[in-house]
Protein backbone atom coordinates (compact mmCIF):
# COMPACT_ATOMS: atom_id res chain seq x y z
CA UNK A 1 0.00 0.00 0.00
CA UNK A 2 1.33 3.36 -0.98
CA UNK A 3 1.64 5.70 1.98
CA UNK A 4 1.20 9.34 1.09
CA UNK A 5 2.56 12.18 3.08
CA UNK A 6 0.19 14.14 5.27
CA UNK A 7 -0.15 17.82 5.93
CA UNK A 8 1.92 19.32 8.77
CA UNK A 9 -1.19 20.20 10.72
CA UNK A 10 -2.21 16.55 10.56
CA UNK A 11 1.10 15.66 12.20
CA UNK A 12 0.21 17.85 15.14
CA UNK A 13 -3.32 16.47 15.39
CA UNK A 14 -2.15 12.87 15.36
CA UNK A 15 0.59 13.46 17.90
CA UNK A 16 -1.76 15.41 20.16
CA UNK A 17 -4.21 12.52 20.23
CA UNK A 18 -6.93 14.49 18.46
CA UNK A 19 -7.29 11.91 15.67
CA UNK A 20 -8.96 8.54 16.22
CA UNK A 21 -7.98 5.46 14.28
CA UNK A 22 -11.09 5.55 12.09
CA UNK A 23 -10.60 9.22 11.25
CA UNK A 24 -6.91 8.95 10.46
CA UNK A 25 -5.56 9.80 7.00
CA UNK A 26 -5.17 6.82 4.65
CA UNK A 27 -2.36 4.54 5.80
CA UNK A 28 -2.08 6.17 9.22
CA UNK A 29 -4.76 4.38 11.18
CA UNK A 30 -2.35 1.76 12.50
CA UNK A 31 0.08 4.47 13.49
CA UNK A 32 -2.66 6.22 15.41
CA UNK A 33 -3.43 2.92 17.10
CA UNK A 34 0.19 2.53 18.15
CA UNK A 35 0.33 6.04 19.53
CA UNK A 36 -2.88 5.45 21.49
CA UNK A 37 -1.23 2.53 23.21
CA UNK A 38 1.89 4.58 23.83
CA UNK A 39 -0.11 7.41 25.34
CA UNK A 40 -2.23 5.22 27.56
CA UNK A 41 -1.80 5.46 31.28
CA UNK A 42 -0.71 1.87 31.43
CA UNK A 43 2.48 1.42 33.34
CA UNK A 44 5.29 -0.83 32.24
CA UNK A 45 6.24 -1.72 35.79
CA UNK A 46 4.37 -3.93 38.21
CA UNK A 47 3.80 -1.54 41.07
CA UNK A 48 3.58 1.64 39.01
CA UNK A 49 6.33 3.12 41.08
CA UNK A 50 4.54 2.92 44.44
CA UNK A 51 7.59 1.48 46.17
CA UNK A 52 9.63 4.39 44.87
CA UNK A 53 7.00 6.82 46.08
CA UNK A 54 7.27 5.69 49.70
CA UNK A 55 11.04 6.01 49.52
CA UNK A 56 10.73 9.50 48.03
CA UNK A 57 8.32 10.58 50.78
CA UNK A 58 10.83 9.43 53.39
CA UNK A 59 13.48 11.44 51.61
CA UNK A 60 11.23 14.49 51.63
CA UNK A 61 10.64 14.12 55.33
CA UNK A 62 14.35 13.80 55.94
CA UNK A 63 15.11 16.89 53.89
CA UNK A 64 12.38 18.85 55.64
CA UNK A 65 13.72 17.94 59.08
CA UNK A 66 17.24 18.84 58.06
CA UNK A 67 16.10 22.14 56.62
CA UNK A 68 14.28 23.04 59.79
CA UNK A 69 17.30 22.13 61.88
CA UNK A 70 19.53 24.04 59.51
CA UNK A 71 21.88 21.12 59.28
CA UNK A 72 21.07 19.67 55.93
CA UNK A 73 23.74 17.77 54.15
CA UNK A 74 23.75 20.35 51.42
CA UNK A 75 24.23 23.23 53.82
CA UNK A 76 26.90 21.31 55.70
CA UNK A 77 28.75 20.73 52.51
CA UNK A 78 28.47 24.37 51.55
CA UNK A 79 29.56 25.43 55.04
CA UNK A 80 32.61 23.25 54.94
CA UNK A 81 33.35 24.64 51.51
CA UNK A 82 33.01 28.15 52.90
CA UNK A 83 35.42 27.26 55.70
CA UNK A 84 37.90 25.88 53.24
CA UNK A 85 37.73 28.91 50.99
CA UNK A 86 39.80 31.33 53.15
CA UNK A 87 42.45 28.66 53.67
CA UNK A 88 42.56 28.04 49.98
CA UNK A 89 42.83 31.76 49.22
CA UNK A 90 45.52 32.20 51.86
CA UNK A 91 47.49 29.31 50.42
CA UNK A 92 47.31 30.81 46.96
CA UNK A 93 48.31 34.23 48.28
CA UNK A 94 51.27 32.74 50.17
CA UNK A 95 52.39 30.88 47.09
CA UNK A 96 52.15 33.99 44.94
CA UNK A 97 54.06 35.99 47.57
CA UNK A 98 56.78 33.37 47.79
CA UNK A 99 57.19 33.20 44.03
CA UNK A 100 57.28 37.00 43.79
CA UNK A 101 59.95 37.10 46.48
CA UNK A 102 61.99 34.52 44.62
CA UNK A 103 61.68 36.46 41.39
CA UNK A 104 62.56 39.72 43.13
CA UNK A 105 65.55 38.09 44.77
CA UNK A 106 66.67 36.73 41.44
CA UNK A 107 66.36 40.18 39.93
CA UNK A 108 68.09 41.76 42.88
CA UNK A 109 65.20 44.11 43.43
CA UNK A 110 64.54 43.32 47.06
CA UNK A 111 65.36 45.83 49.79
CA UNK A 112 69.00 45.66 50.85
CA UNK A 113 68.45 43.75 54.07
CA UNK A 114 66.16 41.24 52.46
CA UNK A 115 68.38 40.93 49.44
CA UNK A 116 71.36 40.19 51.69
CA UNK A 117 69.35 37.56 53.54
CA UNK A 118 68.17 36.09 50.28
CA UNK A 119 71.75 36.14 49.04
CA UNK A 120 72.94 34.21 52.08
CA UNK A 121 70.13 31.69 51.89
CA UNK A 122 70.34 31.19 48.16
CA UNK A 123 74.10 30.98 48.13
CA UNK A 124 73.84 28.31 50.82
CA UNK A 125 71.65 26.43 48.40
CA UNK A 126 74.12 26.98 45.63
CA UNK A 127 72.00 29.52 43.80
CA UNK A 128 73.52 32.83 42.94
CA UNK A 129 71.49 35.98 43.19
CA UNK A 130 72.65 39.51 42.41
CA UNK A 131 74.13 41.56 45.19
CA UNK A 132 71.86 44.19 46.56
CA UNK A 133 71.93 47.33 44.52
CA UNK A 134 73.67 50.31 45.95
CA UNK A 135 71.44 52.38 48.08
CA UNK A 136 74.13 54.73 49.22
CA UNK A 137 73.14 58.32 49.21
CA UNK A 138 75.54 61.11 48.68
CA UNK A 139 76.20 61.94 52.35
CA UNK A 140 76.67 58.29 53.12
CA UNK A 141 79.12 57.92 50.24
CA UNK A 142 81.11 60.83 51.49
CA UNK A 143 81.11 59.62 55.06
CA UNK A 144 82.13 56.14 53.91
CA UNK A 145 84.85 57.57 51.77
CA UNK A 146 86.02 59.65 54.68
CA UNK A 147 86.25 56.57 56.80
CA UNK A 148 87.99 54.66 54.09
CA UNK A 149 90.54 57.32 53.29
CA UNK A 150 91.16 58.12 56.91
CA UNK A 151 91.30 54.66 58.39
CA UNK A 152 91.99 52.56 55.32
CA UNK A 153 88.91 50.49 55.88
CA UNK A 154 85.16 50.52 56.24
CA UNK A 155 83.82 48.46 59.07
CA UNK A 156 80.55 47.84 57.31
CA UNK A 157 81.22 45.20 54.67
CA UNK A 158 78.01 45.97 52.89
CA UNK A 159 78.90 49.62 52.56
CA UNK A 160 82.38 48.69 51.46
CA UNK A 161 81.13 46.37 48.77
CA UNK A 162 78.63 48.92 47.61
CA UNK A 163 81.29 51.59 47.50
CA UNK A 164 83.57 49.28 45.55
CA UNK A 165 80.79 48.54 43.15
CA UNK A 166 80.10 52.21 42.62
CA UNK A 167 83.79 52.80 42.03
CA UNK A 168 84.07 49.94 39.59
CA UNK A 169 80.95 51.09 37.82
CA UNK A 170 82.61 54.43 37.21
CA UNK A 171 85.81 52.69 36.11
CA UNK A 172 87.89 53.95 39.01
CA UNK A 173 89.72 52.51 41.91
CA UNK A 174 88.18 53.03 45.28
CA UNK A 175 90.87 55.47 46.25
CA UNK A 176 90.33 57.65 43.21
CA UNK A 177 86.59 57.38 43.51
CA UNK A 178 86.62 58.43 47.12
CA UNK A 179 89.06 61.19 46.55
CA UNK A 180 86.87 62.56 43.82
CA UNK A 181 83.86 62.30 46.04
CA UNK A 182 85.55 64.24 48.79
CA UNK A 183 87.37 66.72 46.68
CA UNK A 184 90.99 66.48 45.80
CA UNK A 185 92.32 68.60 48.71
CA UNK A 186 90.77 66.23 51.16
CA UNK A 187 92.92 63.53 49.69
CA UNK A 188 96.03 65.23 50.81
CA UNK A 189 94.86 65.14 54.38
CA UNK A 190 93.81 61.55 54.13
CA UNK A 191 95.80 59.46 56.50
CA UNK A 192 95.23 56.46 54.39
CA UNK A 193 96.18 58.32 51.28
CA UNK A 194 99.32 59.76 52.84
CA UNK A 195 100.37 56.56 54.41
CA UNK A 196 99.47 54.02 51.86
CA UNK A 197 98.45 55.06 48.45
CA UNK A 198 100.54 58.16 47.88
CA UNK A 199 102.61 59.18 50.84
CA UNK A 200 103.86 62.70 50.76
CA UNK A 201 101.77 63.73 47.85
CA UNK A 202 100.27 67.11 47.89
CA UNK A 203 97.06 68.24 46.57
CA UNK A 204 97.03 69.51 43.02
CA UNK A 205 97.75 73.12 42.82
CA UNK A 206 99.79 73.07 45.92
CA UNK A 207 103.54 73.25 46.03
CA UNK A 208 105.09 74.35 42.81
CA UNK A 209 102.15 76.21 41.57
CA UNK A 210 101.27 78.71 44.21
CA UNK A 211 98.73 80.39 42.16
CA UNK A 212 96.62 77.46 41.57
CA UNK A 213 93.69 76.60 43.60
CA UNK A 214 92.66 73.29 44.90
CA UNK A 215 89.74 71.77 43.14
CA UNK A 216 86.48 72.56 44.76
CA UNK A 217 87.82 75.55 46.52
CA UNK A 218 86.85 79.03 45.64
CA UNK A 219 83.64 78.84 43.74
CA UNK A 220 82.55 75.58 45.27
CA UNK A 221 81.86 76.07 48.92
CA UNK A 222 80.52 72.57 49.19
CA UNK A 223 84.00 71.16 48.78
CA UNK A 224 86.03 73.51 50.87
CA UNK A 225 88.71 72.55 53.26
CA UNK A 226 87.75 71.27 56.68
CA UNK A 227 86.01 73.71 58.92
CA UNK A 228 85.42 76.13 56.16
CA UNK A 229 82.43 77.04 54.10
CA UNK A 230 78.86 76.86 55.02
CA UNK A 231 77.96 73.29 54.14
CA UNK A 232 78.80 71.07 57.09
CA UNK A 233 77.25 68.10 55.44
CA UNK A 234 79.84 68.05 52.74
CA UNK A 235 82.92 68.76 54.68
CA UNK A 236 86.21 67.07 54.30
CA UNK A 237 87.12 63.97 56.28
CA UNK A 238 87.28 64.21 59.99
CA UNK A 239 85.39 67.39 60.24
CA UNK A 240 82.33 66.02 61.89
CA UNK A 241 84.09 64.25 64.64
CA UNK A 242 87.34 66.05 64.55
CA UNK A 243 86.83 69.73 65.02
CA UNK A 244 90.50 70.31 65.44
CA UNK A 245 91.46 69.07 62.04
CA UNK A 246 93.26 71.50 59.90
CA UNK A 247 93.07 72.24 56.27
CA UNK A 248 95.34 70.30 53.92
CA UNK A 249 98.90 71.27 54.34
CA UNK A 250 98.16 73.18 57.44
CA UNK A 251 99.78 70.66 59.69
CA UNK A 252 103.19 71.50 58.31
CA UNK A 253 102.44 75.13 57.94
CA UNK A 254 101.33 76.51 61.24
CA UNK A 255 101.51 80.01 60.11
CA UNK A 256 99.19 79.72 57.25
CA UNK A 257 95.55 80.22 57.47
CA UNK A 258 92.88 78.17 55.95
CA UNK A 259 91.99 79.03 52.39
CA UNK A 260 89.09 81.32 51.88
CA UNK A 261 89.09 82.59 55.37
CA UNK A 262 88.25 86.19 55.94
CA UNK A 263 86.10 88.23 53.72
CA UNK A 264 86.72 86.17 50.65
CA UNK A 265 85.54 82.65 51.31
CA UNK A 266 85.98 81.67 47.74
CA UNK A 267 89.63 82.49 47.66
CA UNK A 268 92.17 79.78 48.05
CA UNK A 269 95.45 79.64 49.76
CA UNK A 270 98.04 79.84 47.04
CA UNK A 271 101.39 78.37 47.72
CA UNK A 272 100.32 76.46 50.71
CA UNK A 273 102.76 73.86 51.86
CA UNK A 274 105.82 75.14 50.03
CA UNK A 275 105.20 78.71 50.91
CA UNK A 276 105.56 79.01 54.64
CA UNK A 277 104.33 82.14 56.09
CA UNK A 278 102.14 83.01 53.21
CA UNK A 279 98.73 84.11 54.04
CA UNK A 280 95.69 83.41 52.13
CA UNK A 281 94.37 86.17 50.01
CA UNK A 282 91.84 88.10 51.88
CA UNK A 283 93.13 87.04 55.20
CA UNK A 284 94.70 90.41 55.56
CA UNK A 285 91.36 91.87 56.24
CA UNK A 286 91.02 89.60 59.16
CA UNK B 1 -9.93 21.73 46.72
CA UNK B 2 -9.15 18.08 46.97
CA UNK B 3 -5.52 17.31 46.39
CA UNK B 4 -6.06 13.79 45.19
CA UNK B 5 -6.60 15.01 41.63
CA UNK B 6 -4.69 17.32 39.36
CA UNK B 7 -7.63 19.61 38.68
CA UNK B 8 -5.51 22.59 39.53
CA UNK B 9 -1.89 21.77 39.05
CA UNK B 10 -0.59 25.03 40.42
CA UNK B 11 -2.44 24.53 43.69
CA UNK B 12 -1.23 20.97 44.04
CA UNK B 13 2.31 22.00 43.19
CA UNK B 14 2.25 24.78 45.77
CA UNK B 15 1.06 22.33 48.41
CA UNK B 16 3.76 19.85 47.45
CA UNK B 17 6.38 22.56 47.74
CA UNK B 18 5.06 23.38 51.20
CA UNK B 19 5.59 19.82 52.33
CA UNK B 20 2.24 18.22 51.62
CA UNK B 21 3.04 14.58 50.85
CA UNK B 22 -0.40 13.89 49.42
CA UNK B 23 0.06 16.64 46.87
CA UNK B 24 3.47 15.29 45.97
CA UNK B 25 2.01 11.80 45.56
CA UNK B 26 -0.60 13.15 43.15
CA UNK B 27 2.06 14.74 40.99
CA UNK B 28 4.21 11.65 41.17
CA UNK B 29 1.44 9.30 40.11
CA UNK B 30 0.33 11.64 37.37
CA UNK B 31 3.72 11.70 35.68
CA UNK B 32 5.21 8.38 36.70
CA UNK B 33 3.99 6.31 33.76
CA UNK B 34 5.06 8.85 31.17
CA UNK B 35 8.47 9.18 32.71
CA UNK B 36 8.82 5.44 32.96
CA UNK B 37 7.95 4.95 29.31
CA UNK B 38 10.32 7.65 28.31
CA UNK B 39 13.05 5.99 30.36
CA UNK B 40 12.22 2.69 28.72
CA UNK B 41 12.49 4.31 25.33
CA UNK B 42 15.82 5.91 26.17
CA UNK B 43 17.38 2.94 27.91
CA UNK B 44 15.36 -0.19 28.75
CA UNK B 45 18.06 -1.55 31.01
CA UNK B 46 18.12 1.42 33.33
CA UNK B 47 14.48 2.35 33.65
CA UNK B 48 14.50 2.07 37.44
CA UNK B 49 17.71 4.05 37.78
CA UNK B 50 16.50 6.81 35.49
CA UNK B 51 13.10 7.20 37.12
CA UNK B 52 14.48 6.89 40.64
CA UNK B 53 17.23 9.44 40.08
CA UNK B 54 14.84 11.78 38.30
CA UNK B 55 12.32 11.81 41.13
CA UNK B 56 15.07 12.23 43.67
CA UNK B 57 16.13 15.28 41.70
CA UNK B 58 12.57 16.54 41.86
CA UNK B 59 12.41 16.03 45.63
CA UNK B 60 15.66 17.88 46.15
CA UNK B 61 14.85 20.75 43.82
CA UNK B 62 11.14 21.17 44.27
CA UNK B 63 11.41 23.84 46.95
CA UNK B 64 13.31 26.04 44.51
CA UNK B 65 11.20 25.28 41.47
CA UNK B 66 9.23 28.18 40.03
CA UNK B 67 6.56 27.81 37.37
CA UNK B 68 3.37 26.07 36.40
CA UNK B 69 2.45 22.76 34.86
CA UNK B 70 4.18 23.27 31.53
CA UNK B 71 7.37 24.38 33.21
CA UNK B 72 7.18 21.42 35.59
CA UNK B 73 6.84 18.92 32.75
CA UNK B 74 9.81 20.41 30.96
CA UNK B 75 11.79 20.45 34.19
CA UNK B 76 10.93 16.82 34.91
CA UNK B 77 12.03 15.57 31.51
CA UNK B 78 15.11 17.75 31.51
CA UNK B 79 16.12 16.11 34.77
CA UNK B 80 15.42 12.71 33.25
CA UNK B 81 17.58 13.42 30.22
CA UNK B 82 20.42 14.67 32.39
CA UNK B 83 20.18 11.72 34.76
CA UNK B 84 20.24 9.35 31.83
CA UNK B 85 23.48 10.91 30.63
CA UNK B 86 24.97 10.58 34.12
CA UNK B 87 23.91 6.96 34.40
CA UNK B 88 25.24 6.02 31.02
CA UNK B 89 28.53 7.70 31.84
CA UNK B 90 28.88 5.54 34.93
CA UNK B 91 27.86 2.35 33.22
CA UNK B 92 28.92 0.84 29.98
CA UNK B 93 26.92 2.30 27.13
CA UNK B 94 24.48 -0.27 25.96
CA UNK B 95 23.85 -1.26 22.39
CA UNK B 96 20.53 -0.37 20.92
CA UNK B 97 18.20 -3.25 21.47
CA UNK B 98 15.44 -3.82 19.00
CA UNK B 99 13.78 -6.65 20.82
CA UNK B 100 12.83 -6.86 24.45
CA UNK B 101 10.68 -9.97 24.16
CA UNK B 102 12.84 -11.99 26.50
CA UNK B 103 12.44 -9.46 29.28
CA UNK B 104 10.39 -10.42 32.33
CA UNK B 105 7.48 -8.04 32.45
CA UNK B 106 4.96 -9.67 34.72
CA UNK B 107 1.62 -11.17 33.95
CA UNK B 108 -0.08 -10.08 30.79
CA UNK B 109 -3.12 -7.95 31.34
CA UNK B 110 -2.01 -6.92 34.80
CA UNK B 111 -2.22 -3.19 35.38
CA UNK B 112 -3.55 -2.48 31.93
CA UNK B 113 -5.34 0.60 30.69
CA UNK B 114 -8.39 0.56 28.52
CA UNK B 115 -7.91 2.18 25.11
CA UNK B 116 -11.10 2.09 23.11
CA UNK B 117 -12.42 -1.38 23.72
CA UNK B 118 -9.02 -2.98 24.25
CA UNK B 119 -7.03 -3.43 27.41
CA UNK B 120 -3.49 -2.17 26.93
CA UNK B 121 -0.93 -4.22 28.75
CA UNK B 122 2.60 -3.42 29.87
CA UNK B 123 3.86 -5.79 27.21
CA UNK B 124 2.04 -3.91 24.49
CA UNK B 125 3.39 -0.58 25.65
CA UNK B 126 6.91 -1.93 25.59
CA UNK B 127 6.38 -3.40 22.16
CA UNK B 128 5.19 -0.09 20.75
CA UNK B 129 8.16 1.73 22.25
CA UNK B 130 10.55 -0.83 20.83
CA UNK B 131 8.89 -0.65 17.43
CA UNK B 132 9.20 3.13 17.30
CA UNK B 133 12.79 2.96 18.41
CA UNK B 134 13.71 0.37 15.84
CA UNK B 135 11.86 2.07 12.99
CA UNK B 136 13.12 5.62 13.36
CA UNK B 137 16.35 7.37 13.97
CA UNK B 138 16.88 8.48 17.58
CA UNK B 139 15.82 12.11 17.10
CA UNK B 140 12.69 11.25 15.15
CA UNK B 141 11.74 8.65 17.75
CA UNK B 142 12.36 10.99 20.68
CA UNK B 143 10.28 13.77 19.15
CA UNK B 144 7.31 11.44 18.72
CA UNK B 145 7.72 9.86 22.16
CA UNK B 146 7.93 13.23 23.91
CA UNK B 147 4.97 14.63 22.02
CA UNK B 148 2.75 11.64 22.68
CA UNK B 149 3.78 10.81 26.23
CA UNK B 150 3.71 14.28 27.70
CA UNK B 151 1.69 16.28 25.25
CA UNK B 152 4.57 18.65 24.62
CA UNK B 153 4.15 20.92 21.64
CA UNK B 154 6.83 21.39 19.02
CA UNK B 155 8.40 24.36 20.76
CA UNK B 156 8.69 22.55 24.08
CA UNK B 157 10.24 19.51 22.45
CA UNK B 158 12.67 21.75 20.62
CA UNK B 159 13.66 23.37 23.88
CA UNK B 160 14.12 20.01 25.60
CA UNK B 161 16.18 18.52 22.81
CA UNK B 162 18.17 21.64 22.05
CA UNK B 163 16.79 21.90 18.54
CA UNK B 164 14.96 24.52 16.52
CA UNK B 165 11.21 24.17 16.30
CA UNK B 166 11.32 23.84 12.53
CA UNK B 167 13.68 20.90 12.90
CA UNK B 168 11.30 19.26 15.33
CA UNK B 169 8.46 19.63 12.83
CA UNK B 170 10.55 18.03 10.10
CA UNK B 171 11.53 15.19 12.42
CA UNK B 172 7.96 14.46 13.50
CA UNK B 173 6.69 14.54 9.91
CA UNK B 174 9.37 12.13 8.73
CA UNK B 175 8.85 9.96 11.79
CA UNK B 176 5.14 9.56 11.28
CA UNK B 177 5.60 8.79 7.58
CA UNK B 178 8.25 6.17 8.32
CA UNK B 179 6.08 4.58 10.98
CA UNK B 180 3.16 4.33 8.58
CA UNK B 181 5.40 2.68 5.99
CA UNK B 182 6.88 0.26 8.52
CA UNK B 183 3.50 -0.75 9.90
CA UNK B 184 2.14 -1.33 6.40
CA UNK B 185 5.11 -3.49 5.49
CA UNK B 186 5.32 -5.36 8.77
CA UNK B 187 4.92 -9.11 8.24
CA UNK B 188 2.30 -10.95 10.22
CA UNK B 189 3.35 -11.74 13.77
CA UNK B 190 5.48 -8.65 14.32
CA UNK B 191 3.01 -7.15 16.75
CA UNK B 192 2.33 -10.28 18.69
CA UNK B 193 0.74 -8.47 21.58
CA UNK B 194 -0.96 -5.69 19.72
CA UNK B 195 -4.43 -5.57 18.32
CA UNK B 196 -3.87 -2.77 15.89
CA UNK B 197 -4.65 -4.59 12.69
Amino acid sequence: MKIFGIRPQDDDRILSGDVFKDDAPPGYSKVVGLLEILGSSSSISKDSGESNLSMLLEKRALLASQDSAGTSDISQVSKSKKKRQPIFVAAIAATVLFISALVSAANGSLPVGLQNSADHIMSALGIGVPNPPSTLTSPVIIASCQGYLTNGQIPDNVQLSQLQQLASNSGQSLDVFCSKQLGITSLANSKHFNQVSNPGATAPGQGSNPGSTAPGQGSNPGATAPGQGSNPGSTAPGQGSNPGATAPGQGSNPGSTAPGQGSNPGATAPGQGSNPGATAPGSGAK
Amino acid sequence: MALDQLDNFDEVLRSAKNGNDLAFSVIYRHYYQSLEKYAHFKSPRYVDEITGETWLGVVEGLSKFEGGEREFRSWLFTIARNKLVDILKKKRPELVEFSEKGEVTGEEGDGGDIVGEEIVTREQVKEVINFIRSSLNPDEAEVIILRVLMGFDGREVASLMGLREVNVRVLQHRGLHKLAQRVAKAPPGVFTNLTIT
